[in-house]
C-alpha cells in the first residue's frame, strides 16, 4: 500500500492552504449584501462600499500565497515534482493548516465586521475609516497564521 | 509639535456696529463662539440680556443655498467635461466676490430647475405611456376598439382568467347562455384574455358565473380605438417624447458653463447664511451684543488691535479648569500630514498630549516596511507627487496625499534594503525574455532567506515604539507631580521587559547580560508585585500587584501584533513573484513578452492596491491599538473658528 507518499502529503497541504478562500468568499458575499443595501440608499458610495467589501478576501490571498510556496518548493510549477519522503510530506502539510483553517472563520468574522462598518459607513460617511481599522482588527490573526505558515515553509528542507 | 494654546475673549459691542465688527471677525477667521444660552439660566442675566436670533433669515437663506445645490447636481450629472480627480476650490480676490451677481445666478439658478422639471414631466409622460403599453401588449390581436361599446341591448367585456382554468370548458359553458359570443384574446403562461359580447339581461348572471372562475374585468381607461392603434400612437409618442429628453439633457450639458457662477452665489449665501446663524450664540441688549469665544494665544495681538479699532470692550482670560477648550493641532513642516492619523482617532484632549510628531517617522517606516517593495514606492511616490503638483489640495485631503508621498518614499527605502523592485521583476524579466541571469542584491538582506532577523527587528521596532508611548504616560504623570507613579506604572515595567529580554536573548550578546537581565526583571517584577496594589483597599493590595503581574501577557501581546510588520512585507514579495511567476510561465518571444507585460500590469497593479490598502490600515493600528493605548488622552473637540466657510472659492484676503 503506498498509496500515500509525501509528495501526497504536501499538495493535501496546499489544499487546504487554499481552503482559506472559503473564509473569503463568505466573507466577501457577507460584506457584498450589505454593501448592496449601502448602495441602494446611496448609489454614490460605490468606491467606499468596495473598500470595505474587499478586506475580507486577503484571507484568500494568503492562502493561496502559502498554496503557491508550496507548489513552488515541490517543484509542481516547474515540470518534475521532486521526491519527497513522508516527513517532508507532512512538513508541507503542516505548513498549510494554520493559514487555511484560521483563515476561514477569521474570513467568516471578518465578513461581518465589514457589513457592521458598511451600516457604520451608511450613516456616517465619516467615521469610514474607524470601520475600517475595526474591520482589520480581525485579520490580524489571518496574518499571524499566514506568518507561522511561512516560517514552517522556509525550514523544511528539500 | 503641541496642542496650540487658547485664550478666552469676552467681547461687549455696540449693537448698531454689530454687522461690521462680525464681518471682520469672520474675515479674522480665528475666532470660535461659545454657545452662551446656559448663562440665561441665571435669574438676573435673564433681565438683562435675550439671546440674539438669526435664525428666519438663516433659513429663508438655507432655502436658497438649496436650490441652488440641487440645480448644481442637476447640472454636474449632464456635464460632459471630465471631472477632476480632486475636487480643489478657485482661488479668488476677495474684491471679486464681492462682485460676484446674485440676480443673474438666481436667473440661471431658475432656468436649470425650469429644465429639471421638464425632464421631471417628460419622464412621467413616458412612465405612463410605458403603463399602457404594457396593459395593451396582450391585447394586440384584438380588433374591437377598446372604450366600452354598449348598445341598447348588448355589451362588450374584455377580461383574464387565471390560466388553471380551462377556458374551453368555460367559453362552453358561457355559450349555453345563447345570446353571447366569447373569444379567447391571447393567453400567457399567467393567465387567459378573454373578450365577449353578451346580452345586457343576462349581463348579471354571466358576470356571477365568471366571477367564481376567477375572472377578472380589464379597463382601458381613456383609452380610445384597438390596441394596435393604441400600439401604434404610443411608439409614436414615445419616440416623440424620447427626442424631447434628448433635447433637454443637450441644453443641460450646454447648460454647464453656468456652473462656475452658481457655485460662485452658492458660497456667498452660505457666508451670510453662517453670519445670521452664528447670531444664536450672541446676547444682546438694547444698544449692545456680548460674546464669547476662544483665540490661539499667538493670535491675541492682533485680535486686540482688531476689537480696539472697533471700539469693543473687550477681555482676554486664560482657560480656567472645567472650560472645554477646542483643540487645534500645531506641527512642523513634515509632520503636518500626519495630523490626518491623529485626527482620525480622536483629536486629544485640550491638557494631553499630541503624539503626531513623534509617531510620524514610526508610521513611515512601519508603512514602508509592509509594503516594501521599492518598486510600488515610487509609483505611490510619484504619483503623490504629481498630484501635489497639479491640484491645489487643501485639508484633510491635501494630508492624506502627502502622507501617502512620504509613505512611498520610506517603500522605496525599504524596498531597496529587501531587494524588491516589483518582486524578483528584473530576474524574471531578465531570464525568460533576454535568456541572461541577473541579481539584485538587496542592500540589507532579503526577508525569505532570514525571516528570523526581520522578525526580531520587527519587534525591536515594536518595543521602542511601546516604550516611547510608556515614556510619554510617564512624561505627562511628572509634570504632574506624579512621579511616584510614572515609577510604578512604567518604569518597573521597563525594568521588567528589559531585563527579559537580555535574559532571553542577551547571551548572543554577551555572556553577562542574562545575568543582569535575570535581576532587572526580578527588581521589575517585585516593583510591580508591591506597588499594583497601592490604590487598592485591604485584600485588594495583594490582588492588584498579581493582577499587574499578569499585565505582562497584554504587553507580551503587544510586542508580538509587531510580527505584522515581518508577514505583510513577506505577504506583498511573495504575491508580487506569483504575479512575476506567472507572467513568464509563457516563456520567451514576442508572445511571451506580451503576456509578461500584461500580467506585469494587472498583477502588480492589483499587488499594489491590496497592499498599500492593508499597509496603511494595519501602520494606523500600531499606533492607535499598541501605541496610543499606552497614553493617549482623547475627547478634545476640534477648533472650528467662526470664518468664511466656502466651497467652491477660496478667498484670498487682501492684506489692508
Amino acid at each position: 500500500m503506498n498509496m500515500i507518499d509525501g509528495n501526497t502529503l504536501a499538495l493535501i497541504g496546499a489544499a487546504i492552504a487554499a481552503l482559506a478562500g472559503i473564509g473569503s468568499a463568505m466573507g466577501v458575499g457577507i460584506a457584498g449584501q450589505a454593501a448592496s443595501a449601502v448602495l441602494a440608499e446611496d448609489p454614490k458610495k460605490f468606491g467606499k462600499t468596495l473598500i470595505l467589501q474587499a478586506l475580507p478576501g486577503t484571507q484568500g490571498i494568503y492562502g493561496l500565497i502559502i498554496a503557491f510556496l508550496i507548489m513552488q518548493k515541490i517543484g509542481l510549477l516547474g515540470g518534475a515534482m521532486l521526491d519527497l519522503t513522508m516527513a517532508q510530506g507532512a512538513y508541507f502539510l503542516a505548513a498549510g493548516i494554520p493559514i487555511g483553517l484560521v483563515g476561514i472563520w477569521s474570513g467568516i468574522a471578518q465578513g461581518k465586521a465589514a457589513a457592521a462598518a458598511l451600516q457604520l459607513t451608511s450613516k456616517r460617511p465619516d467615521q469610514m475609516v474607524k470601520g475600517i481599522i475595526y474591520t482589520a482588527m480581525v485579520e490580524t490573526y489571518a496574518i499571524f497564521a499566514l506568518l507561522v505558515s511561512v516560517l514552517i515553509w522556509l525550514r523544511i528542507a528539500v | 509639535m503641541s496642542i496650540v494654546k487658547m485664550q478666552k475673549v469676552a467681547v461687549i459691542g455696540l449693537d448698531e456696529q454689530k454687522e461690521s465688527i462680525m464681518g471682520k471677525l469672520m474675515d479674522f477667521g480665528a475666532c470660535e463662539l461659545v454657545d452662551q444660552k446656559n448663562k440665561l439660566a441665571d435669574e438676573e442675566m435673564r433681565s438683562l440680556v435675550i439671546l440674539d436670533d438669526g435664525h428666519d433669515r438663516a433659513a429663508a437663506l438655507d432655502a436658497k443655498l438649496n436650490r441652488a445645490e440641487s440645480a448644481l447636481r442637476f447640472l454636474e450629472k449632464y456635464d460632459l467635461s471630465r471631472e477632476p480627480l480632486f475636487k480643489t476650490r478657485r482661488l479668488m480676490k476677495s474684491d471679486t466676490v464681492k462682485k460676484i451677481d446674485r440676480e443673474s445666478a438666481e436667473e440661471s439658478i431658475k432656468s436649470v430647475l425650469a429644465l429639471e422639471e421638464r425632464l421631471r414631466e417628460t419622464n412621467d409622460r413616458i412612465n405612463k405611456l410605458e403603463q399602457d403599453e404594457i396593459l395593451i401588449a396582450p391585447w394586440l390581436g384584438y380588433a374591437t376598439p377598446l372604450e366600452m361599446i354598449k348598445t341598447p341591448k348588448a355589451i362588450i367585456h374584455e377580461g383574464i382568467v387565471p390560466i388553471a382554468v380551462d377556458v374551453t370548458e368555460l367559453i362552453n359553458e358561457l355559450e349555453e347562455f345563447g345570446g353571447i359570443v366569447v373569444k379567447r384574446i391571447n393567453s400567457d403562461k399567467d393567465f387567459n384574455y378573454i373578450a365577449f359580447i353578451c346580452l345586457i339581461s343576462q349581463e348579471d348572471e354571466i358576470m356571477a358565473l365568471l366571477k367564481q372562475k376567477g375572472f377578472s374585468e380589464v379597463y382601458f381607461k381613456g383609452l380610445k380605438g384597438t390596441a394596435a392603434e393604441n400600439s401604434e400612437r404610443i411608439r409614436g409618442e414615445k419616440e416623440a417624447l424620447e427626442a424631447q429628453i434628448k433635447d433637454i439633457e443637450r441644453e443641460a450639458s450646454s447648460m454647464a458653463t453656468l456652473r462656475h457662477s452658481i457655485e460662485n452665489y452658492c458660497d456667498v449665501i452660505a457666508i451670510e447664511s453662517d453670519k445670521e446663524k452664528i447670531k444664536s450664540k450672541l446676547l444682546k441688549t438694547k444698544k449692545t451684543f456680548c460674546l464669547e469665544g476662544w483665540i490661539p494665544e499667538r493670535l491675541v495681538g492682533k485680535a486686540s488691535a482688531l476689537l480696539d479699532s472697533m471700539n469693543c470692550f473687550y477681555q482676554f482670560a486664560q482657560p480656567e479648569e472645567g472650560d472645554e477648550v477646542p483643540v487645534l493641532l500645531d506641527n512642523k513642516n513634515f509632520f503636518v500630514p500626519f495630523e490626518a492619523i491623529t485626527e482620525m482617532y480622536s483629536l486629544p484632549d485640550y491638557r494631553g498630549f499630541d503624539p503626531t510628531s513623534i509617531f510620524a517617522l514610526f508610521y513611515a517606516v512601519f508603512f514602508g516596511m509592509m509594503l516594501s517593495d521599492a518598486g510600488y514606492g515610487i509609483i505611490m511616490a510619484v504619483g503623490c507627487l504629481l498630484a501635489l503638483k497639479k491640484f491645489k489640495l487643501e485639508g484633510t485631503t491635501y494630508k492624506m496625499i502627502k502622507l501617502f508621498f512620504y509613505c512611498g518614499i520610506s517603500t522605496v527605502f525599504w524596498g531597496a534594503m529587501f531587494g524588491g523592485w516589483f518582486g524578483d521583476f528584473i530576474q524574471v524579466f531578465a531570464r525568460t525574455i533576454l535568456g541572461k541571469e541577473v541579481t539584485v542584491a538587496p542592500l540589507w538582506f532579503n526577508p525569505l532567506d532570514d525571516p528570523m532577523k526581520l522578525l526580531i527587528f520587527s519587534l525591536a521596532l515594536g518595543v521602542i515604539h511601546l516604550f516611547i508611548g510608556m515614556g510619554i504616560k510617564a512624561y505627562m504623570q511628572i509634570k504632574e507631580g506624579n512621579w511616584f507613579d510614572a515609577l510604578c506604572d512604567e518604569g518597573f515595567w521597563y525594568f521588567t521587559i528589559i531585563g527579559l529580554i537580555a535574559l532571553l536573548g542577551g547571551s548572543s550578546v554577551s555572556p553577562v547580560l542574562p545575568g543582569i537581565g535575570k535581576w532587572l526583571a526580578i527588581i521589575g517584577a517585585a516593583g510591580l508585585l508591591l506597588t499594583g496594589g497601592r490604590h487598592n483597599k485591604g485584600i485588594g493590595k495583594i490582588t492588584g500587584g498579581l493582577s499587574n503581574i499578569y499585565n505582562i501577557t497584554s504587553y507580551l501581546s503587544d510586542i508580538l501584533s509587531y510580527a505584522r510588520l515581518l508577514a505583510l512585507g513577506l505577504a506583498t514579495g511573495v504575491i508580487a513573484q506569483v504575479v512575476n511567476t506567472m507572467g513568464s510561465l509563457f516563456g520567451g518571444g514576442i508572445a511571451g513578452l506580451i503576456i509578461l507585460v500584461v500580467v506585469f500590469i494587472f498583477g502588480h497593479a492589483l499587488n499594489i492596491a491590496i497592499n498599500a490598502l492593508g499597509a496603511f490600515i494595519h501602520a494606523s493600528r500600531l499606533q492607535y491599538v499598541e501605541f496610543f493605548g499606552k497614553f493617549y488622552e482623547d475627547g478634545g473637540e476640534p477648533f472650528e473658528p467662526f470664518r468664511k466657510k466656502t466651497k467652491y472659492i477660496k478667498i484670498e484676503q487682501e492684506e489692508e
